[in-house]
């Protein structure tokens, strides 16, 4: 039995292909499929947002969140505030929401208002600073109120959610999730800016409904537009540029037929 | 090509040997089987998706080894092994060995 | 974002010097197994043919563990999701295979044969769930001196 002394000249165990390209092309892979199924899921969200009805809402969230403010512990109601949710309660007028919207008044630095889920409304004395008059603050409110309406809240929590759970189940473990942060980063903001742009052009219907013209309504965005160190660049991630924002809310006026008026004086310098 | 675990080919002579030969695989499985497999575990069962991933990893090694056997110029492996381990989580490499020889 | 810059220059740390050991690993693999491919290598239980007069048979082994590097990992996280053979791995447990022999044999140059070959494989894990850090393989076999 004769022993041949050979070695294969080409080696079987393994896929001659260039790591690279293989790399790229199941990055690729995964990302497209994480977009997809994040669009078609948050076309889901929206069906689900729209079957829940506010009162359903206001049951749910106050049973997860109980009496709790999220951030500032409110102060004792002052003047300011009682005034404010007399101008907030003349706005709903103009744009029925569904379900009671309770505003909170705190003392903070940042210039800023949020819509909290079950209702609630946190208006941050920092904002005053920032507008001149009463239809300025009027126009932050109304905003608001027309994320209320459009249960922004709402499809931005679903839309986390699944976000959350299709970077783990693609990845399957939770430091690769940080590879697919740009691309979860990506889609919350285009979406978020989305969302915003709708909301004022609601709160221009809002104005118009209520003071029969828009001045004013842009007073918030004008003094955003010199930036003022990190504070803002915050509130404006997930926002439109301000600068954009002006231009769509004139452009808006003009195709709407809305015209400029006398602005009412900002009742909280006078308390 | 001729394949035994034996150390022989039955009924035949080996003439010529050229040492020992091999095919490997590590094989992934993918998110759906993954599901399924879930699944199962709660409700106990043959995991119909890993059987035939690992099936078809064993194909593919085996056809590995041929190839490497046929290229030194054998027509037999003698005394096949296999051998299967868990290399990373969700992935497995299978492991076939043998002698080639040639037998008449 | 400063997380996925780390992310990212591990995975070219991992993908740079991971090419560079793994083409020297090969290219000493091959000079060595050229040097020994006379060594009569079976995993048959009888020896090859007559030997003659049989000096001493001995149990020779030789075993390696060789790791992953960072790209391999993130390579095989994302095949996890699509299934198929992940080729990086594929390399890895080749090298580490014919590494093995290759000391086995190295172990006992002056052996007539080696008969009886067997191999073990086995992965070495940090611990916690997914982190794989090496692959272990062991070779034995008993040598024939005459």
């Amino acid at each position: 039995m004769k022993y041949h002394a050979k070695l294969p000249e080409k080696n079987h165990n393994v896929s001659h292909q260039n790591p690279i390209r293989e790399f790229l092309a199941l990055l690729t892979g995964v990302l497209t499929f994480v977009l997809v199924v994040y669009w078609v899921l948050g076309f889901f969200v929206d069906v689900a947002v729209d079957y829940i009805s506010p009162e359903m809402e206001l049951a749910i969230f106050e049973s997860v969140l109980g009496e709790d403010e999220p951030n500032t512990p409110p102060i004792v109601p002052d003047k300011t505030q009682l005034a404010m949710e007399v101008l907030l309660s003349d706005l709903s007028q103009c744009m029925n929401v569904g379900f009671p919207i309770e505003l909170s008044y705190t003392q903070s630095e940042t210039p800023n208002a949020f819509a909290a889920p079950g209702g609630k409304m946190v208006v941050l004395s920092g904002l005053l600073k920032y507008v001149k008059s009463e239809n300025g603050l009027a126009f932050v409110l109304a905003h608001e109120l027309g994320h209320f309406k459009n249960r922004d809240h709402l499809r931005g929590m679903g839309r986390n959610v699944v976000l959350m759970a299709l970077s783990f189940l693609a990845t399957g473990n939770s430091y690769l999730s940080k590879l697919l942060m740009p691309v979860n980063e990506f889609q919350t903001a285009q979406f978020s800016q989305g969302r915003e742009s709708d909301a004022d052009a609601r709160a221009l219907d809002i104005i118009q409904c209520h003071y029969g013209h828009v001045a004013g309504a842009t007073e918030f965005f004008e003094t955003m537009v010199k930036p003022e160190g990190d504070l803002l660049m915050h509130y404006f991630q997930t926002h439109p540029e301000a600068r954009a924002r002006i231009d769509a809310i004139h452009k808006l006026s003009q195709e709407r037929g809305y015209t400029e008026g006398k602005v009412s004086p900002a009742f909280w310098l006078e308390m | 090509m001729f394949m035994t675990n034996v150390e022989e080919v039955p009924g035949k002579q080996i003439v010529a040997c050229y040492g020992v030969v091999s095919g490997s695989t590590v094989r992934a499985k993918h998110v759906g089987r993954d599901i399924m497999a879930g699944l199962k575990n709660i409700f106990g069962g043959e995991l119909v998706g890993y059987t035939e991933l690992l099936s078809e990893a064993r194909e593919q090694a085996m056809a590995r080894m041929q190839q490497q056997a046929e290229a030194l110029g054998a027509n037999a492996i003698v005394n096949v092994r296999f051998s299967t381990s868990s290399i990373t989580a969700g992935a497995s490499e299978i492991y076939i060995y043998g002698t080639a020889v040639t037998v008449e | 974002m400063f997380d996925l810059y780390i992310l990212l220059s591990l995975i070219i740390l991992g993908y740079i010097f991971g090419q560079i050991l793994e083409r020297r690993h090969y290219a000493s693999i091959k000079r060595r197994e050229l040097a020994i491919v006379h060594l009569v290598t079976t995993n048959s239980k009888r020896t090859l043919g007559d030997v003659g007069e049989l000096a001493e048979a001995r149990l020779v082994h030789g075993g390696v563990v060789i790791s992953v590097d960072y790209f391999k990992r993130i390579v095989t996280s994302l095949r996890n999701f699509f299934g198929g053979n992940i080729r990086g791995y594929e390399t890895l447990v080749d090298r580490a295979r014919r590494e093995a022999i290759l000391r086995l044999k190295e172990s006992c140059p002056d052996a007539a044969q080696i008969i009886n070959l067997r191999l073990e494989t086995s992965s070495i894990y940090k611990g916690k769930g997914n982190q794989i850090g090496s692959v272990e393989v062991l070779a034995y076999a008993t040598a024939i001196y005459t």
